[in-house]
């Protein structure tokens, strides 16, 4: 059965979407991401490496899976590319803290807003450039490395105290006896800080050790540190919110909207 | 203690064999030597983090073995759950009382890579017969392979770039709880049963209206 529609006059008041508008709003107040578009990675094991052979037939390949050997991938399926700076109203963050089986867990999810033309799929992953979060996380000092890529690279944080503008990277620092395993009461993020005097940061966010004496082999460091939060997009971007508009002009015209995703918190370590 | 005694046993079962082919080739013995060669690899370039399940502390990151442990009841137990008696140092005999308890371990593994979560369910049921007799030692009169769940995703860990496999393996140790039973009750914690600490002889004297020549007398009384 068909249901036709009444003619409907378009030459009245419209009420149509200010695409302009709402970019001007993403570029004064929307943040600086880094975005890394995804792509599948074709790599699969060949079936042939199972040492499986079928007799009396000439077996024909089965694989399946990603190789972990792959140089693109690495065996997760997935490959960055593209990586770019936008621009993005990032909103309604939530999410809470877990005691999960696989160990403390923050779990994040945000809605990023981008203009048309960055189209995100599940899978890309957005760097937040301005704001910062801290995170925990405690290593072992090991023989023979003195350069400490952590989870995530060390960012910094500028505020104004009432003793004036300060810039803050590790904010806590505290060892472990190498030889008991036990806490030695100390902050040592400052004063340990400095050459030779236990670690530096270095210009790509990694821990120098400088001082084998107070950061001994065999001790274990906790850190407490600013990071630039990076998320995963989980969900499909609601582009099919698209729009007619006859702004200044005789006729009606398709125009792509800004679109919305909601991104999940990476928590573990920044790519795996 | 058998979660404990399990991630041990795991984190240097995995160093063992990715020390060399020699040892690692093993495990594989039908697969070709070109996917043998990238798992070997992967072992090289990556570090398997081990931690018991629920530490509180920041997860480590992956590939990620995580432990449980839980424990059921073991229904052939002794009666009264009685064991034989021994004597101690100082030659005072005690009983030993005794439980059969069946700890289970279940080893969660989180991987990006689903080849990596087949390498380290290998490499853990290789471990755990690498050290069975350490098991043995340890006081488990038996360690037992009791299954592992399908490779599904962990969807809550859909943030750390899409996907996370995980699997979790299970083995389950009789393990025998005994304990001296050198008290009674509450009101005498620490104390030797007194019964069992009173010195007795033999002598000549015959009790009065005893028709049996000789008898039993206390020497000392108890020192508890």
């Amino acid at each position: 059965m068909d249901f036709p529609s009444v003619d409907q006059s378009l030459t009245l008041t419209r009420a149509d979407f200010d695409l302009n508008t709402f970019r001007r709003l993403i570029a004064q107040k929307g943040l600086i991401l880094e975005w890394k578009q995804t792509g599948e990675c074709p790599c699969q094991p060949k079936s042939e490496d199972q040492g499986f052979d079928l007799s009396d037939i000439d077996d024909v390949d089965s694989g399946t899976g990603n190789s972990m050997a792959c140089p693109v991938c690495n065996g997760t399926g997935i490959v960055y590319h593209s990586p770019q700076d936008v621009q993005a109203i990032v909103t309604s963050a939530e999410g809470e803290y877990l005691n999960a089986r696989y160990g403390g867990y923050r779990e994040g999810l945000v809605s990023i807003t981008l203009n048309p033309e960055h189209l995100p799929i599940f899978g890309d992953r957005f760097t937040i450039k301005d704001s910062v979060m801290l995170y925990r996380e405690t290593i072992l000092m090991k023989a023979g490395q003195n350069i400490y890529p952590l989870r995530f690279p060390i960012a910094s944080r500028t505020v104004t105290l009432a003793t004036g503008e300060a810039t803050h990277d590790i904010i806590y620092l505290q060892v472990a006896d190498a030889n008991t395993g036990l806490g030695i009461p100390g902050d040592h993020a400052q004063d340990w800080r400095g050459v030779n005097q236990g670690f530096v940061i270095t210009g790509d966010g990694k821990l120098q050790r400088n001082n084998i004496n107070r950061l001994q082999d065999g001790m274990r460091v906790s850190l407490t540190y600013f990071i630039n939060p990076s998320y995963t997009v989980v969900s499909y971007p609601n582009s099919i919110r698209d729009t007619r508009i006859r702004k200044k002009a005789a006729s009606d015209k398709h125009v792509p909207m800004p679109v919305r995703v909601q991104a999940k918190l990476e928590f573990l370590e920044l790519e795996g | 203690m058998f979660d404990l005694h399990f991630i041990h046993a795991a984190k240097n079962g995995l160093r063992y064999f990715a020390k060399d082919r020699f040892m690692f080739d093993p495990l594989f013995p039908n697969v070709s030597e070109r996917m043998k060669a990238r798992m070997f690899q992967w072992l090289q370039d990556n570090e398997v983090k081990f931690d018991a399940a629920y530490t509180g502390g920041a997860a480590e990151g992956l590939p990620l073995v995580t432990v449980e442990l839980t424990e059921a009841y073991y229904d052939s137990q002794g009666l009264g759950n009685h064991a034989f008696s021994s004597t101690d140092d100082d030659g005072r005999v005690f009983h030993r009382f005794h439980l059969f308890t069946s700890q289970e371990v279940r080893i969660n593994i989180y991987a990006k890579e689903m080849e990596a979560v087949r390498l380290i369910h290998k490499l853990i049921q290789a471990t755990m017969l690498l050290f069975h007799k350490s098991f043995i030692n340890a006081g488990y009169q038996n360690v037992l392979y009791t299954g592992t769940t399908p490779l599904v995703p962990e969807l809550a860990l859909e943030g750390e770039g899409l996907n996370v496999y995980g699997r979790q393996v299970r083995y389950a140790a009789l393990h025998l709880l005994e304990i001296p039973g050198y008290i009674e009750d509450l009101n005498n914690i620490g104390i030797y049963d007194p019964l069992l600490d009173i010195q007795v002889a033999l002598d000549d004297t015959t009790p009065l209206e005893s028709g049996v020549p000789g008898a039993v007398t206390v020497s000392s009384n108890s020192d508890s």
